[in-house]
């Protein structure tokens, strides 16, 4: 990963002239020295301006340059409208040098355009160099071919990760989360180290991810790799729904129940199986190989004996009818009942679902409860430690009147009260789904019994219609009847034989997902991980040591392992001192500025310190910084400030070090040149 | 211990009775409320609201249902009456905390009553949101809860005005 600025030249054209100003940049510490409002904002605005990097700063499209670039510009003929004007950088990645160049004032489609040139144009122009047209802030600027920041990315090398939004859809990483890593803005990047956060990006957890990706954590790797985990699960979950309601589509509809093959997918590999058949018949379950080989049977030993005449059938043939009449009408008042029944256990499915869904919902409102009051401390919520925040006595947690005849359970019992009824719920849900499928599957049995012995009655009243010396129609019936049968039964085989090579092929790719799954591990910190925030630790307190942090004692800060903040004994470091928020910031950003010259990380080797405002450096030690942040030339890294201070001093804090002075006294940087 | 021993030896049983806490709806925890309420109020306008406002928020992001109901009154497909709000009378017990936990504040109206000069009316009456419960919010922000609710009250995207509110409010009465 590297991103280093090599020059900078911004252009500004009024009615009475041309005006700019050029700086290049080498490695180490580059200090840009002015006196107050004489431009150092707008240039270091500048360079994240070209970059098309301000979506940082909040999700507004306005231009964040000062007036000097896009209104009005003063100059020694007084103040002058501005009719146009860019801002060009030349920068270094892994990639090589380009120089990326964006105009500032403009209409708003011209402003999303920034345009490559590769080469170092500025420090060394020449015609021969390419160029090209990217976009920057319209959706797609961060993954499409012209986008400007898959460019940049690619560029400086980093591959940005694909994080999973709230409701499911995926999001990249954008540059404007990282950038706070590497770039502090004068108005509020100094006030706390998550105050520049684009929260408006709506990325879950961003600040912990960034940071994450910042050092190059394997924490991130696994969340990311579990993500993907996920998807896979999803597409599998799919696929098995779809073949079980293809194999159950497939079979003859005979009233067929396959024990096994459960609705959701079996969480072990071992109970993808084919499933046992059976089959209802006189209201007992048999299995369809029973049913099979008594119908084949039947089957053959009509085949082996002649069919009847009508007259050698019609002696028991009234007899007959009689008997068959019977048992159609008790049959039937059967299927009713099974009707109404399969009617009944579907309600009762359906009101389960919905109190499923109504404790899900109230388990998650605990769940919610419960995650912010492991942060209520942070937050400086009383009640969160069930504490009225008035008085300080003991209080229940719940809105209810203090003292009224109720004991409400303590959160934690409550949360285990759900889990418990939520376990009940579901035991009964697919219990009553195995019933509704049962039932409904005994009534197909019984519609598909109640047919045949329909043919059967129409066959015997034919028979006793008949002359006495054709053969006898129900004897033809039930032959044809078994015939049937026998191809349904043949079909069910097929089915089920398709079945068993679909689930053969989906036992494989399910067993490589929980491999997978088992290799990829929790999402919790590696022990690298764990060496790289100790050394980010190690850093960041030596720093505040130097540079005399005050408001709490040092030795009880840490950097948070789940926050990747400061943090004071587990808490979020929050608000300190307006010049004690400062040095939290110095310490922590060049703290992982530092972390890169040892570790492996995704850091750009590069920062960026606009000055803080006046009334909040008072008493800061601004000469422990610079001494810190000269170091940043012995590892090829850059560090760029602004910076007031009298250049005196400034040579008197950095004697024998090495270090760039762009000094612009008490001139404006931005000046006439044509 | 034998059980016989229990019955004693005139064969009475004494039975012990232990009063089981009761669960509640996590609608009531206090502390999901108070986050919930410092995102209902940074959806208004200047990130204060009237207490009726609050009410029909309150109401709206309640359920899966009421979120809808209320999601379709607003893109004008469901009339009001459809989308009866409901007073939930653990709102002002959760603004009461709010207010002693600071992080919000009434203190504007309350001030002008003290002041004396005009009276304040309860339709003047404002609940603000303090630094702290903007703190709060964005910690929620980042973090994964209330998740559900969030993604309702961004697709209002602000635009609840308080046309809407007393639109709703009068069908209620009727």
């Amino acid at each position: 990963m590297k991103l280093r600025v090599r020059a900078l030249q911004i252009r500004v054209r009024a009615e009475n002239g041309l005006f700019g100003c050029d700086m290049t940049f080498p490695d180490g510490l580059v200090l840009l020295r002015a006196e107050n409002s004489k431009g150092k904002s707008t240039c270091l605005m500048s360079i994240l301006y070209a970059l098309g990097l301000e979506g940082m700063l909040g999700a507004s499209h306005q231009v964040p340059l000062q007036p000097v670039l896009l209104h009005e510009i003063g100059t020694d003929e007084g103040d002058q409208r501005v009719i146009d004007s860019y801002v060009r950088l030349e920068i270094e990645g892994e990639a090589g040098v380009v120089t990326a160049m964006r105009t500032a004032a403009g209409d708003s489609m011209v402003q999303k355009r920034i345009s490559v040139v590769y080469g170092p144009d500025l420090t060394d122009p020449s015609k021969a160099y390419e160029m090209k047209d990217f976009f920057v802030r319209l959706k797609g600027d961060a993954d499409s071919e012209h986008g400007f920041h898959a460019f940049l990315a690619e560029f400086v090398g980093w591959k940005l990760p694909v994080l999973s939004r709230f409701d499911g859809t995926r999001t990249i990483l954008y540059l404007a989360c990282i950038t706070p890593y590497f770039f502090v803005d004068q108005l509020s990047g100094w006030r706390d180290i998550k105050a520049r956060m684009p929260t408006y990006l709506q990325i879950p957890e961003m600040s912990r991810r960034t940071a994450e990706y910042i050092l190059s954590l394997d924490i991130l790797r696994i969340a990311i790799a579990n993500i993907e985990l996920g998807e896979r699960e999803e597409l599998l979950k799919k696929r098995w729904a779809e073949i079980r309601q293809r194999f159950m589509a497939s079979l003859p509809r005979i009233g067929i129940v396959p024990r096994g093959l459960p609705e959701s997918l079996p969480s072990s590999v071992a109970d993808v199986l084919a499933p046992a058949l059976l089959i209802s018949v006189d209201d007992k379950w048999i299995s369809l190989n029973e049913y099979a080989t008594t119908v084949t049977q039947r089957a053959r030993e009509l085949s082996q004996q002649d069919v009847p005449t009508t007259a050698t059938a019609s002696t028991a043939a009234v007899e007959e009818l009689a008997q068959l009449e019977d048992q159609f009408g008790a049959r039937l008042r059967k299927f009713e009942e099974q009707q109404v029944e399969v009617r009944l256990v579907r309600d009762q499915v359906a009101a389960i679902e919905k109190r499923l869904k109504s404790l899900r919902e109230n388990y998650r409102q605990h769940d919610d409860d419960l995650r912010l009051r492991k942060r209520g401390g942070a937050l400086k919520i009383r009640s969160a430690g069930d504490e009225c925040p008035t008085c300080g006595q003991h209080v229940s947690g719940v809105l209810v009147p203090e003292g009224a005849n109720l004991r409400p359970m303590v959160l934690e019992e409550n949360l285990a009260f759900l889990r418990d009824q939520v376990a009940t719920f579901r035991e009964m849900h697919a219990d009553a789904v195995r019933t509704a499928e049962g039932k409904a599957k005994a009534a197909e049995a019984l519609s598909s019994e109640l047919g045949d012995l329909a043919a059967k009655l129409r066959a015997q009243k034919e028979l006793l219609r008949s002359r006495s010396s054709s053969p006898s129609v129900s004897d033809i019936q039930e032959r044809l009847r078994l015939q049937t049968r026998l191809v349904q039964l043949d079909q069910a085989k097929a089915a089920l034989n398709e079945l068993a090579e679909h689930l053969e092929r989906f036992k494989n790719d399910y067993k490589a997902l929980l491999d997978d799954r088992k290799l990829a591990g929790g999402e919790k910190l590696t022990e690298a991980d764990k060496v790289k925030l100790n050394e980010l630790q190690a850093r960041f307190l030596e720093q505040l040591k130097l540079y005399q942090f005050e408001s709490y004692r040092i030795e009880r800060l840490t950097i948070d392992a789940y926050t990747y903040r400061p943090s004071n004994e587990g808490v979020d470091l929050g608000i300190t001192s307006a010049s004690d928020a400062i040095r939290v910031v110095w310490a922590y950003l060049l703290g992982m500025l530092e972390v890169a010259r040892v570790k492996e990380t995704n850091h750009p080797g590069f920062l960026v310190f606009d000055e803080p405002k006046q009334q909040m450096v008072r008493g800061v030690s601004f000469e422990a910084l610079m001494q810190r942040a000269v170091l940043s030339a012995d590892f090829g890294q850059q560090v760029i400030f602004g910076t007031s201070q009298p250049v005196a001093e400034i040579e008197q804090m950095l004697a024998g070090k090495k270090f760039t002075m762009l000094n612009f006294g008490d001139e404006k940087i931005i000046k006439r040149i044509a | 211990m034998n059980e016989d021993d229990d019955l004693g030896a005139e064969g009475e049983a004494t039975i012990i009775l232990h009063p089981r806490n009761q669960p509640f709806p996590g609608q009531f925890r206090t502390v999901r409320r108070l986050a919930l309420l410092t995102l209902l109020l940074q959806t208004c306008r200047g990130e204060q609201a009237s207490l009726p406002q609050l009410h029909v928020l309150n109401w709206a992001v309640r359920t899966p249902e009421s979120r809808r109901a209320f999601l379709a009154f607003v893109q004008g497909e469901v009339p009001p009456d459809e989308a009866v709000v409901r007073f939930d009378p653990t709102l002002p017990r959760a603004i009461q905390y709010a207010l002693e936990e600071e992080i919000v504040s009434d203190r504007d109206a309350v001030q002008e009553t003290l002041e004396g000069n005009a009276e304040v009316r309860v339709s003047e009456y404002r609940i603000k949101l303090t630094d702290k419960g903007r703190a709060i919010a964005e910690a929620v922000e980042e973090s994964v809860v209330l998740v559900d609710e969030r993604i309702f009250l961004e697709s209002l995207n602000k635009k609840v005005t308080q046309a809407m509110v007393d639109e709703l409010l009068k069908w209620g009465k009727k």
